[in-house]
């Protein structure tokens, strides 16, 4: 199965793009027995509204580091975080959870889904944390969800007999279910074969692309690459940014 | 589940009853920490409760509306002075009494108190006497009960429990003597506290009673009613003037709350016991919410992630927390009212050998005992969940590096938590060092803490230590165990510190009583020297105070065998400012032969007899320490005599076991002196050198025979008597001990078991590559057996203090004994030897349940 990015609807010429990440001077350093190890070393970029972008990197490179900070559960060594011109840098614990669980979606590699939670209520579980009063919207949307991944027969089941791919949809619809503005996905398919893979990007994809979110995925799948928007490769901490027709030309 | 007003979405609800239900093991060993605490505190307050409720009514039904009562010494108040009251003073509320408690032999022996009225007199003090009115009592009889030597009125209830009715005979017994009684009425009380007053009396005319009880024209006392005011001012004043030197007028209320009060300490310190169940509980509850917390962070991390706020997480451990605790605070409700029954049995017979009588029946279930035990186990089992909860909202959202791992945590804290412990350690001696014993409690549970927080440190030095050996013995597998202990060492040490308390209590608790009862020995051995003891049958074990014909002692001496009789007479006696009796010991002979043992003296044993012989008096330790008189010299006592208030100088302190509240030794005759009292209470008898002492005490009992019913008992025998009275009167405290170290066996249980169940998948691990089922078992053995040892090593220090601080302290302040803290090496032994039995057979269930799961299934497990 290929991907083209023909296959994406495209955006709207009229609709003027708006900043939605902002990256300002941002480092990450951790303390390893006592020695400083830069992750992240003053990255500077923004990303726009509705784009599809793609992280790549080896192993330890950043990608995940860089995720965190932009999903606000990690907190910066240096530098500032803008999301929709929110600083995230200055926000308290408590604001940072609640700017999460309005606006930030996350699809994780291990699919981190709660074990004693139905297929149905892990989808709904994000929009009821915004309270009970929204549960029963909550399901109806997730059911929704279900049905747009495929699963809609498998609601009731709880994660620990579905199948990886099973889970990796769930987790997306549960990461779509509140209508973020922005999803955060991590090696999505790094834990999937590589037929379950391409449908479950497949279905990423076309879910943020047809909600015109967007969606920023680390990943080492080239595959990725030609339906992206903007690539970035993480290098020694640094953000060397790319044009996917670059991307493209130039050979990996 | 929808529960209104609460911050937690459905959502998280649901997690929480299906991680609940998922989880029955853990679930259920938190319900128990929590139950068995409840169970433990519940029932010592319904024990005290009860006996305090029983002692209560019982007073007030016998003071009833009195508001003033003339006392007397050992003589009692002479009814005379009653006559004079009523005539002269024309005082008509006043009623005179003659009380004492007798043996009911055809009602199972149980002690009734004879209660000698005045029937025309009681209508004002006591209601449900009134026996004119006749609602109360069948009036049939009345004449026979006015008329008829020993006849009594007696509760319906009573006489229905043994089948008698009006008319019926029994046996009261009195000390030496026995008189047949008959009912000549029964009483219908009207309502349920008279009724439990009257449960245990005998209601009988004045001269009656004076006739049972050997008390022909004395009085026990005078009630009166003196109205509030200058009018009664004046009406006391009266009374003052008409007083004899024997007796004194006392408020009603005082003597019954200073009686009262004589039973604090021993019901506080029953209460720090049941509590102390309730701290191994916490521990347990901890364990157990720590251990639910670090197995579900994937699961909290994903919530974080999803944007669940810290504050949501903290109220959804502790909510569960708070489910799991109620239930378990109802279930220890249960346990505790059912525990209450047999606590309140041996807290009876405490009270009694040690206090006064008393007869609990029934276990009263006061509503406020029982919100108390659901309010403090629900919060206690809060508490303890509060720590791990915390924990718990600092876990990093799923994707966020893991690097604040609990146990990194944890083992960055120990320096701290070895501080924190040892300054919590210091405040305990402080706190110590104050006279309030409830201070001391608090200091002796500080200890306990402060030593728990040091587990960590101790458990990771030790484990450093024994590395190298469990490696050297069973290599990689040797390893394991040590390495493992420190890795968990956030739930490790609190499983070591639970049975690290209760060892240490193990071993102060036996330590005391150990000290104690060879104590108890030592000072039998040197006090009571004579061959053979003579005295009456008595309801209480230590009180040695009925009555018995001087002559007796003339007849002891006349049997063939007897070299020489020392008599004793035991009364209580008027200390001038003082509510409590004081209880006189009488002697003429010394019976320990010189060996009796002081605490201060102003000489040797020589000095201190002459100056009895002078008319000074030695007071016991524990006599000194209850009532404020310093021990040392100079210092003197007053007591009300017979011939006016008299003050004794005090000639020395002496060590005395008898009882909680103390005694005053004098001399016969400086006693006769200043006493009218010319009764014995009981006589010691020294056999002549080559005489048989079966023989001596078969010569004794063929003399008494259908005269006096007295016991002859040879020294060995009173000895061991002694003892049995001791062992019974910490039976309370045994039982408590032994419970506290079930609920920490079931702590160190859960806590190994949640431990390695937790890494089944590691286990499996190890199956998959080769490990054999033994060898699993060995290593988990190994592992739950170093834990063993970490707790018995640390019990040694620890329950030596605590010991210390029981027999030095606690004990002292408490009831005024000072005894001798002996730590025999076989504590020690035995310490050690529980935390290792403990420790391995918590370890065999979960090595047996590994051991059964297939390692496929292991390794795939979450």
């Amino acid at each position: 199965m290929t991907l083209t990015p023909a296959g994406m609807p495209p955006r709207a010429a009229s609709d003027r793009p708006e900043t939605v990440v902002r990256l300002h001077n941002l480092s990450k350093i951790y303390q390893e027995a006592g020695v400083d190890r830069t992750i992240l070393h003053a990255l500077n970029t923004e990303i726009t509204e509705g784009d599809f972008v793609v992280l790549l990197g080896k192993s330890g490179s950043g990608k995940s580091t860089l995720l965190n900070l932009i999903g606000g559960i990690d907190v910066p060594s240096g530098g500032e975080v803008w999301v929709r011109g929110i600083n995230l840098t200055r926000l308290s614990e408590r604001e940072l959870t609640l700017f999460r669980r309005d606006h930030i979606g996350f699809v994780f590699q291990f699919f981190n889904l709660i074990p004693t939670l139905t297929a149905l209520e892990n989808v709904s579980l994000p929009y009821e944390l915004r309270g009970s009063k929204g549960q029963k919207e909550g399901q109806k949307r997730a059911q929704k969800l279900l049905e747009k991944v495929g699963l809609a027969g498998r609601a009731h089941t709880y994660p620990d007999r579905l199948s990886g791919g099973e889970q990796q949809r769930v987790a997306i619809a549960r990461a779509l279910v509140h209508e973020p503005f922005l999803i955060l996905a991590d090696e999505p398919t790094g834990n999937l074969d590589e037929e379950t893979g391409s449908s479950v990007l497949e279905l990423l994809l076309s879910l943020t692309r047809d909600l015109g979110r967007t969606l920023i995925m680390a990943t080492h799948n080239p595959e990725v690459v030609p339906l992206a928007d903007v690539v970035y490769h993480i290098h020694e901490g640094k953000l060397v940014s790319e044009t996917q027709a670059e991307a493209k030309a130039q050979p990996r | 589940m929808n529960v209104p007003f609460s911050p937690l979405p459905d959502s998280l609800w649901r997690v929480m009853f299906r991680t609940l239900r998922r989880r029955p093991f853990q679930s259920v060993m938190f319900v128990l920490g929590v139950a068995l605490g409840v169970a433990m505190m519940v029932a010592i307050d319904l024990a005290n409760t009860s006996a305090s409720r029983a002692f209560s009514i019982f007073t007030e039904s016998l003071t009833g509306r009195t508001t003033h009562q003339i006392v007397a010494g050992p003589g009692g108040v002479p009814s005379d002075l009653y006559r004079q009251i009523r005539l002269d003073l024309r005082l008509r509320e006043s009623a005179p009494v003659v009380t004492a408690y007798v043996e009911a032999l055809e009602l199972g022996s149980q002690p009734l108190r004879i209660f000698g009225i005045d029937p025309f007199a009681e209508a004002p003090f006591r209601g449900y006497l009134n026996l004119g009115v006749g609602s109360n009592t069948n009036t049939a009889d009345m004449a026979a009960f006015l008329t008829e030597p020993n006849t009594v009125l007696m509760a319906e209830s009573l006489a229905a429990q043994y089948g008698l009715k009006e008319g019926d005979n029994f046996t009261v017994r009195y000390g030496p003597t026995r008189h047949t009684v008959k009912i000549a009425g029964l009483l219908r009380p009207s309502d349920d506290l008279t009724a439990e007053g009257l449960r245990d009396m005998l209601i009988t005319d004045v001269s009656a009673a004076q006739e049972l009880l050997g008390m022909k024209g004395r009085l026990t006392n005078i009630d009166l009613i003196i109205p509030q005011g200058e009018d009664g001012e004046a009406l006391l004043n009266q009374i003052r003037a008409i007083l004899p030197p024997g007796a004194i007028l006392q408020p009603a209320a005082a003597k019954s709350s200073a009686v009262g009060q004589m039973t604090q300490a021993f019901n506080l310190s029953l209460t720090a016991l049941s509590l102390l169940a309730l701290v191994v509980g916490m521990f347990l509850i901890y364990n157990t919410v720590t251990f639910s917390v670090v197995q579900r962070r994937p699961v909290l991390g994903i919530f974080r992630a999803l944007g669940v706020t810290r504050r949501q997480i903290f109220s959804m451990i502790l909510v569960e927390a708070m489910l799991l605790s109620i239930i378990g605070a109802l279930i220890g409700l249960v346990v505790g009212v059912i525990m209450g029954r047999l606590a309140v049995i041996l807290v009876t017979q405490t009270v009694s050998s040690l206090y006064f009588t008393v007869s609990v029946r029934g276990v009263e279930v006061p509503l406020l005992s029982l919100i108390k035990g659901l309010a403090i186990g629900v919060g206690a089992a809060l508490l303890a969940a509060a720590i791990p909860a915390y924990e718990a909202t600092t876990t990093p959202p799923a994707g966020a590096l893991k690097r604040s791992d609990i146990e990194t945590k944890v083992r960055r804290a120990v320096p701290a938590l070895t501080v924190i412990g040892l300054v919590i350690v210091g405040g305990a001696f402080a706190l110590l060092s104050t006279d309030q014993l409830a201070l001391s409690f608090a200091g002796l549970f500080a200890i306990i803490l402060g030593f728990s927080l040091l587990t960590p440190v101790v458990s990771l030095v030790l484990m450093h230590l024994v590395r190298p050996i469990t490696g050297a013995a069973a290599g990689v597998l040797g390893l394991i165990a040590p390495r493992s202990i420190i890795r968990s060492l956030s739930r490790t040490s609190v499983a070591v510190a639970a049975l690290m308390v209760a060892v240490s209590v193990i071993v102060g608790v036996s330590a005391m009583v150990g000290s104690f009862r060879r104590d108890v020995q030592v000072w039998l051995e040197n006090t009571i020297r004579a061959d053979i003891l003579i005295g009456p049958p008595s309801i209480s074990a230590i009180r040695q105070d009925v009555p018995i014909d001087p002559s007796v002692g003339a007849l002891i001496a006349s049997v063939s065998g007897i070299d020489r009789v020392g008599v004793v007479r035991h009364a209580d006696a008027i200390r001038v400012g003082d509510p409590l009796p004081v209880y006189l010991t009488v002697i003429d002979v010394d019976i320990s032969e010189g060996k009796r043992m002081f605490v201060w003296a102003l000489g040797d044993y020589d000095a201190v007899w002459a100056a009895l012989g002078e008319g000074a008096v030695v007071v016991s330790e524990t006599f000194a320490r209850q009532r404020g008189i310093p021990i040392g010299a100079g210092q003197q006592i007053s007591l009300v005599t017979d011939k006016g208030e008299h003050t004794f100088p005090i000639a020395a302190f002496m060590v005395d076991y008898s009882g909680d509240q103390g005694t005053v030794l004098l001399r016969m005759p400086v006693y006769h002196n200043l006493y009218e009292d010319r009764m014995i209470s009981n006589a010691a008898a020294f056999i002549k050198p080559g005489a048989s002492l079966e023989e001596v005490i078969k010569n004794l009992q063929a003399a008494f025979a259908g005269k006096y019913e007295l016991i002859v008992s040879s020294n060995q025998q009173l000895r061991a008597s002694v003892l049995v009275v001791f062992d019974q009167t910490f039976a309370i405290t045994t039982a408590l001990n032994l419970l506290a170290t079930v609920v920490a066996f079931i702590g160190i249980l859960s806590a190994l078991s949640a431990l390695q169940l937790e890494r089944t998948r590691e286990f499996g691990t190890m199956r998959a590559n080769g490990m054999t089922r033994r060898q699993l078992f060995q290593v988990t053995l190994m592992e739950t057996g170093l834990m063993g040892a970490v707790a018995g090593v640390m019990a040694l220090p620890v329950g030596s203090i605590l010991a210390w601080v029981l027999v030095y302290i606690i004990n002292v302040r408490s009831f005024g004994w000072t005894l001798q803290l002996q730590l025999r090496p076989e504590f020690y032994v035995q310490a050690v030897a529980v935390s290792l039995v403990a420790a391995h057979l918590a370890g065999i269930y979960p090595a047996l349940r590994i051991g059964r799961i297939q390692p496929a299934l292991a390794v795939r497990s979450e």
